[in-house]
């Protein structure tokens, strides 16, 4: 049982991730084959922040469990996520996620619902988006990068992984993880769709946060990437 | 080829089994014959024995043609023994299934009733020894070498047994344990050593039935009987402050075969409505058939019900994910997917990768993980692969970190690499598969994090050249 009245959540929506890791249905997907890690540490992070008390349910697709591997409680307690508070839901096919993540949506009491989906249709997203907006539960959708198509979603994202500033403590390692996210469509903030993001998960703190670009940028010799500049200058890492 | 069961037409033109086919053939040319099939007579025996239990849930077989019904207090439910024996062979009778029925306090008199004595015989505890005096020895279930020796010292009637001296005749067998298998046998009958029944199926603890005056033949019925057994049983177990983890609604039509539907919960439920959505979904799969004719809810795996309220800090405080609330929406979950489909992670006491956490199904409690042990030095990553799968590497040096792997068909060039974090198997798995491996976090040109490993070192003697795996991915 929670207050109807969310203090600070209008305020929320306006700043970064906009109402990702808020009550509603959130897309994300993979910017390209290889980024469903990055997507999860996206979600996990952004739903962190969010900080909604009670347990989070996992719902996820067989299939996309074998591609990418099943998620990791001493992983998920690296990031700051405790395991102890992760149901996972084994769903076999689409339709059997699909009704999972809806009987959960209904729910109240829970922090947030997440499902690994290998696609969907506009009717579903729209189903799924009824069922939320009574119990104002989040929602994340996860979906490879295959995703395409019209969704009744609060907003979509595709995410990539991005190369790390190395470790402080050893160069030669990779540091905090950082990713870049696309703001492909959003209803709480529509003139931002379009816009690319880069984010970096601080896991002292640890919560996710914008970088400008020349402390993302990683000191090393940097290969050509696109869009990325190719001075070697040895920046710090800012933070 | 020889007969094996004859009816009681068969038997009247002289046809016992035992006989040789060919000489069944000329007393009865246009004889009817079946090859027998023992495993089919069993299994259908036991299905027999299922649909008994609309009498009592304690029901048993009692060899290949034979089944054991324990009535003890039920009988007044069916209008007492004599019309619930009657009942029995009316409804036996309606489908064609000859039977004889036998009533006694003990398992064994009543298997004598039944095989020897005329159809629904009754005895009652004083009559119990007089009743057995009359009946041939082969009622008492002994073996066949037993009835020939007893048949050689003139012992045909179980009454004659009762009367000889019992040293006497345990010095007449050739071995104690022969003897005492006779002895045995008669002592079970009489009720002074005790047979304890084995039923099919554990009786549940708890259990409701629903009685069809008229047998029911479509699916809403059921749906509308369920609706009033899931109340009585509920009231039942609220009755004793508990609830069941395991459903069970079985119909029993009237062509005695049963049918059943499982659901489970999450932690006990005491809940009729709660009850009623765990069927919800599987109600379908019950046919009514030729017709429902009794309808049965048991519950088992009873324990003790969590207190409903939480504290009114806990609510307001956000302090933790409210047990109950997820065990029902689990139960949901279960009953529309089907299967134990709702897991947990726990953490195990290893530092071994693969072991160190389990997947299991959800009991209503959510795992401590304050307490895990810390899995090592390094990072663990965030997606694990069940099975690691396999790599090829290039790498500059043979103990170092890769250059170069070729994960998926895709060439990965590796920008920043940590470790290694060497894993050394346990000691007490056998030694052929025991091979340390060093694990490195690496990170390639596309900003993708891995966490792979190399099995075994050179010159390890363990198998052939260490090979690489990826076994994890970092978000």
């Amino acid at each position: 049982m929670k207050p109807d009245i969310q203090p600070g959540e209008a305020a929320a929506d306006c700043a970064f991730p906009y109402g990702l890791g808020g009550a509603g249905v959130h897309e994300l997907a993979e910017a390209g084959f290889g980024d469903f890690p990055a997507l999860t540490g996206f979600a996990l992070a952004a739903l962190r922040d969010a900080g909604r008390p009670g347990a989070c349910l996992w719902i996820r697709q067989a299939a996309l469990a074998r591609e990418h591997g099943r998620l990791s409680g001493r992983g998920l307690a690296a990031f700051g996520v405790d395991p102890g508070r992760v149901v996972l839901v084994e769903a076999k096919a689409r339709m059997e996620a699909l009704r999972a993540a809806e009987e959960a949506c209904r729910a109240t009491g829970l922090a947030a619902v997440v499902a690994e989906l290998d696609d969907m249709d506009f009717t579903a997203s729209r189903r799924l988006g009824l069922a939320c907006a009574a119990s104002r539960t989040p929602l994340v959708l996860m979906f490879p990068h295959t995703r395409s198509g019209a969704t009744a979603a609060q907003g979509r994202w595709r995410v990539t992984a991005r190369p790390a500033a190395p470790d402080r403590h050893d160069a030669r390692a990779p540091g905090r993880p950082a990713w870049r996210a696309l703001l492909e469509k959003s209803r709480l903030q529509p003139g931002l769709a379009g816009r690319s993001f880069d984010v970096e998960f601080d896991d002292e703190t640890p919560c996710l946060r914008l970088v400008s670009g020349l402390a993302a940028r990683p000191s090393a010799p940097q290969p050509r990437r696109v869009g990325g500049t190719t001075t070697g200058l040895p920046w710090r890492n800012a933070g | 080829m020889c007969v094996a069961a004859a009816d009681a037409a068969a038997r009247a033109r002289g046809i016992e089994p035992g006989l040789r086919f060919a000489d069944a053939r000329t007393r009865a040319p246009d004889l009817a014959a079946e090859p027998v099939d023992r495993d089919a007579d069993a299994k259908a025996l036991e299905r027999l024995a299922l649909w008994m239990e609309r009498w009592s849930p304690a029901v048993a077989l009692a060899g290949p043609d034979s089944i054991m019904i324990d009535t003890t207090g039920g009988a007044h439910l069916f209008g007492g023994e004599a019309a619930m024996l009657d009942d029995m062979a009316k409804r036996l009778g309606r489908s064609g299934l000859a039977c004889r029925l036998g009533l006694a306090p003990t398992p064994g008199a009543a298997w004598a009733l039944a095989h020897a004595a005329p159809d629904r015989t009754r005895l009652d505890e004083t009559g119990l020894k007089s009743g057995l005096a009359d009946l041939p020895m082969t009622a008492l279930r002994l073996s066949e070498d037993s009835l020939t020796l007893l048949r050689r010292f003139g012992l045909t009637r179980i009454g004659q047994l009762c009367e000889i001296d019992r040293k006497a005749l345990a010095r007449r067998f050739h071995s104690v344990s022969a003897a005492d298998a006779v002895l045995t046998r008669l002592d079970q009958a009489l009720g002074q050593r005790p047979e304890p029944l084995d039923p099919l199926r554990p009786p549940p603890d708890h259990s409701v039935r629903l009685p069809c005056p008229e047998p029911l033949l479509h699916p809403d019925g059921i749906r509308a009987g369920l609706e009033r057994l899931a109340p009585a049983l509920c009231e039942r177990l609220d009755a004793q402050g508990e609830g069941a983890r395991r459903f069970r609604l079985a119909i029993f039509r009237s062509d005695q075969s049963v049918a059943d539907i499982t659901v489970g919960a999450a932690r006990p439920v005491h809940d009729p409505a709660h009850l009623l959505t765990l069927f919800r979904d599987r109600l379908e799969a019950l046919d009514p058939g030729f017709g429902v004719e009794l309808m049965e809810l048991e519950a088992s795996r009873t324990g003790p019900v969590a207190p409903q309220a939480r504290s009114l800090d806990a609510v307001f405080a956000g302090d933790g994910p409210d047990a109950a609330d997820l065990a029902v929406l689990a139960d949901r979950i279960t009953a529309r997917l089907g299967g134990r489909v709702v897991k947990i992670l726990k953490p195990v006491q290893s530092h071994w990768p693969e072991r160190a956490e389990a997947l299991s199904a959800y009991e209503g409690e959510l795992p401590d993980w304050r307490s895990a042990p810390a899995p090592g030095p390094a990072p663990r990553p965030l997606r694990l692969f069940e099975h690691p799968e396999s790599l090829e590497v290039i790498a500059e040096i043979p103990d170092g970190p890769p250059m170069r792997f070729v994960w998926r068909r895709i060439v990965h060039r590796v920008r920043r690499a940590d470790g290694p974090e060497r894993i050394a198997p346990e000691w007490w798995r056998p030694a052929a598969t025991r091979r340390a491996r060093d694990y490195y976090r690496v990170e390639d040109e596309e900003g993708r994090r891995y966490w792979i490993f190399r099995e075994g070192l050179y010159g390890d003697g363990r198998g052939g050249p260490p090979a690489w795996f990826v076994h994890g991915l970092f978000p």
